[in-house]
């Protein structure tokens, strides 16, 4: 069924529209080829040099986050939901990305960290930082297979080339993506997706544009809309507790605003590598900033023709479908292959920054972490320059092989999404106290990690617990609770840690010890 | 952050036996476990349930005023703006935030 509403969409694409695509690849590929130059060293190609301006960090920090599907998603639940559906750009951003900017950016970035699991590990113990890397790491390879099938299914939909297949293009796209990653590194995975918002704003705000000219604007949409039975509620962005969508204000306001927004901004990998990869903690803030005004505009881009269809195609079975056939109803030719390089865009930058993400993991966590413990000292930055290439290739190749398994294997792909799920609430309870309380040990976070997601895993599997059908939001906020609880108690039950060991890795004595502020750069130099 | 990085889709029915092993345990975790959870939670469920919208709005435009409160008068300038590459307004990130969340803050204020 999306294979067919692809082609519809599709449909009557012109040679303009192929050329616009042949040109968007050809240029996204010499682009990240290009900054292939500028890797010397494992902090050129994990951290770009630390080079990276303000602008290109919040721009690559929207672009990764809008994923593979969310264009059709957003869209969809538009048409189904209303407005409520914009809450995960607007109160799901701003908020925690101000956090971000002014409470673990820069502590991170005075820490001498690069990943999440890196600052568990030091802060707790080896347990919770192979824990959360191996579930980030496996999540991150499934997540790279499904989008790079997800990318050849919409291109053999749109281009249907005679004698070219989906798994000639998801070689197609592991090679165009594996060669400017492999190459670039962060830097051009950044620098890529710079070019790629330009291209999905163009895009979005083309398809938005004509979508409400056929309704005959925003005002006329707004009304039409609310005057239509059973859509009362389509413009509130607030519902009230006991509705039975996904979006009530409270879930809303403390699940997805206070917990899981700022959990996946201060603890998602490709968030935190491309803030530390600022060539100022100022540029590192002001990204993180700059991303949240530009996620302002993300709905306006996106859900609109989830909204125009409402009315222009009021029977659909299924709101994902209304994007897709937008596209083929408003769009002429030349800007419906702008429109494609758009999803393009948002494909590839969702698949070069699980690569380039996954191949941190697993470089400097798990393989780090590893060698650490046998040979009793830190591997050589050219061995991570060389190990950090060599696993950007064979994630890519795995990615590649495994795509067509993973495309009917769909619990797969639930499962693992429900897993990291799980963690979320969890890992940002023992994220924020270990920054937070220097009294937090080890084996309150050990606890409050492992009982957290056995707790989040009943949340998730008892019905009828909460008043909304897919209570999900509630759940991050309770198990956060839970988790913190946890950690706390199972901490004053246990023996502090030694100084030490937390010199430098609480958030109190890294912003104000001046002492330890030397230990530090010393640590990074 | 968008939805689909925090949800995960509709399971598919139960194809393989993986799909099968999560049904089996997610039915077995609900038969112990909602009646008690519900026990817990449906009395704060009462708490919000009929809440006036404005209530809503207190809450969600409170959380962007309270930041903007914070990052502009609780946390130092100098710690704010630290490693900033010129003197001037234009540079100051206490001035940015206040940018960057207004309009996050008009569109809660009203389509709430």
């Amino acid at each position: 069924m999306e294979d067919q509403l692809i082609q519809s969409a599709g449909s009557g694409l012109h040679a303009i529209d192929i050329a616009i695509i042949g040109i968007y690849v050809v240029g996204t590929l010499a682009l990240g080829t290009y900054f292939g130059k500028y890797v010397k060293s494992a902090g050129d190609f994990f951290v770009a040099g630390k080079a990276l301006p303000f602008w290109a960090i919040g721009m690559s920090v929207v672009v990764s986050d809008i994923g593979a599907t969310d264009f059709m998603t957003l869209s969809g639940a538009g048409y189904k939901y209303g407005i409520a559906a914009a809450n995960f750009d607007w109160i799901g951003s701003m908020p925690a990305m101000a956090f971000a900017a002014f409470i673990f950016i820069p502590y991170f970035w005075r820490a001498g960290v690069f990943t999440i699991p890196e600052f568990l590990g030091k802060r707790y113990n080896a347990a919770v930082q192979l824990i959360h890397a191996s579930i980030w790491g496996v999540f991150l390879l499934v997540m790279l297979a499904v989008m790079l099938w997800l990318t050849a299914s919409m291109l053999d939909g749109v281009l249907q080339i005679e004698g070219i297949g989906k798994n000639h293009y998801v070689w197609g796209i592991a090679v165009v993506a594996g060669i400017y990653t492999v190459s670039g590194g962060l830097a051009a995975v950044v620098m890529t997706d710079v070019v790629q918002l330009v291209v999905m704003f163009v895009g979005g705000a083309a398809l938005s544009i004509l979508c409400l000219a056929e309704v005959g604007g925003w005002t006329k949409m707004t009304e039409t809309i609310l005057a239509m039975p059973g859509h009362e509620n389509h413009f509130t962005l607030l519902l009230p507790h006991d509705s039975e969508t996904p979006y009530p204000w409270t879930g809303i306001v403390f699940g997805l605003g206070i917990v899981m927004a700022t959990g996946y901004m201060a603890g998602n990998q490709a968030v935190v590598q491309r803030t530390l990869g600022a060539r100022t903690e100022w540029d590192a803030k002001g990204g993180m900033l700059f991303a949240g005004f530009l996620k302002v505009f993300i709905p306006a881009l996106v859900m609109v023709p989830g909204l125009a269809a409402v009315i222009i195609l009021p029977d659909l079975q299924n709101g994902d479908d209304a994007a897709p056939l937008m596209i083929a109803k408003v769009l002429p030719p030349g800007l419906k292959g702008l429109m494609f390089a758009a999803l393009f865009a948002a494909l590839m930058s969702s698949v070069d920054s699980t690569l380039n993400s996954a191949t941190t993991i697993w470089t400097s966590d798990i393989y780090g972490r590893c060698f650490q413990f046998i040979n009793k000292k830190r591997p050589s930055e050219r061995s991570l320059l060389i190990l950090g290439r060599t696993c950007t290739v064979v994630f890519i190749l795995i990615g590649a092989y495994f795509a067509r398994f993973l495309a009917g294997k769909e619990s797969m792909y639930t499962f693992v999404q429900t897993a990291l799920a799980m963690f979320q609430g969890p890992v940002f309870a023992i994220l924020l106290l270990g920054i937070m309380w220097k009294r937090a040990t080890q084996w309150g976070a050990l606890a409050g990690l492992l009982l957290g997601v056995c707790f989040t895993t009943i949340l998730y599997n008892s019905e009828g617990v909460f008043p909304s059908q897919d209570p999900f939001l509630f759940v991050a906020w309770w198990s956060f609770v839970f988790s913190s609880v946890v950690t706390a108690i199972v901490s004053l039950l246990t023996p502090a840690e030694p100084e030490e060991k937390i010199r430098g890795l609480v958030f109190g004595q890294v912003m104000q010890d001046g002492d330890v502020q030397r230990v530090l750069q010393e640590r990074v130099e | 952050m968008e939805e689909t990085d925090v949800v995960a889709e509709a399971a598919a029915p139960a194809q393989d036996g993986l799909g099968a092993l999560m049904s089996s345990v997610s039915g077995w975790i609900n038969e112990i476990f909602s009646g008690p959870l519900q026990s817990i939670f449906h009395p704060i469920d009462r708490m919000f349930v009929g809440a006036d919208p404005s209530v809503f709005k207190f809450f969600a435009v409170g959380l962007f005023v309270s930041t903007i409160l914070w990052v502009m008068f609780i946390l130092k300038k100098e710690y704010v703006n630290i490693d900033q590459p010129k003197k001037g307004l234009i540079y100051d990130l206490r001035l940015w935030t206040l940018i960057s969340m207004s309009p996050h803050m008009i569109i809660y204020w009203i389509f709430s």
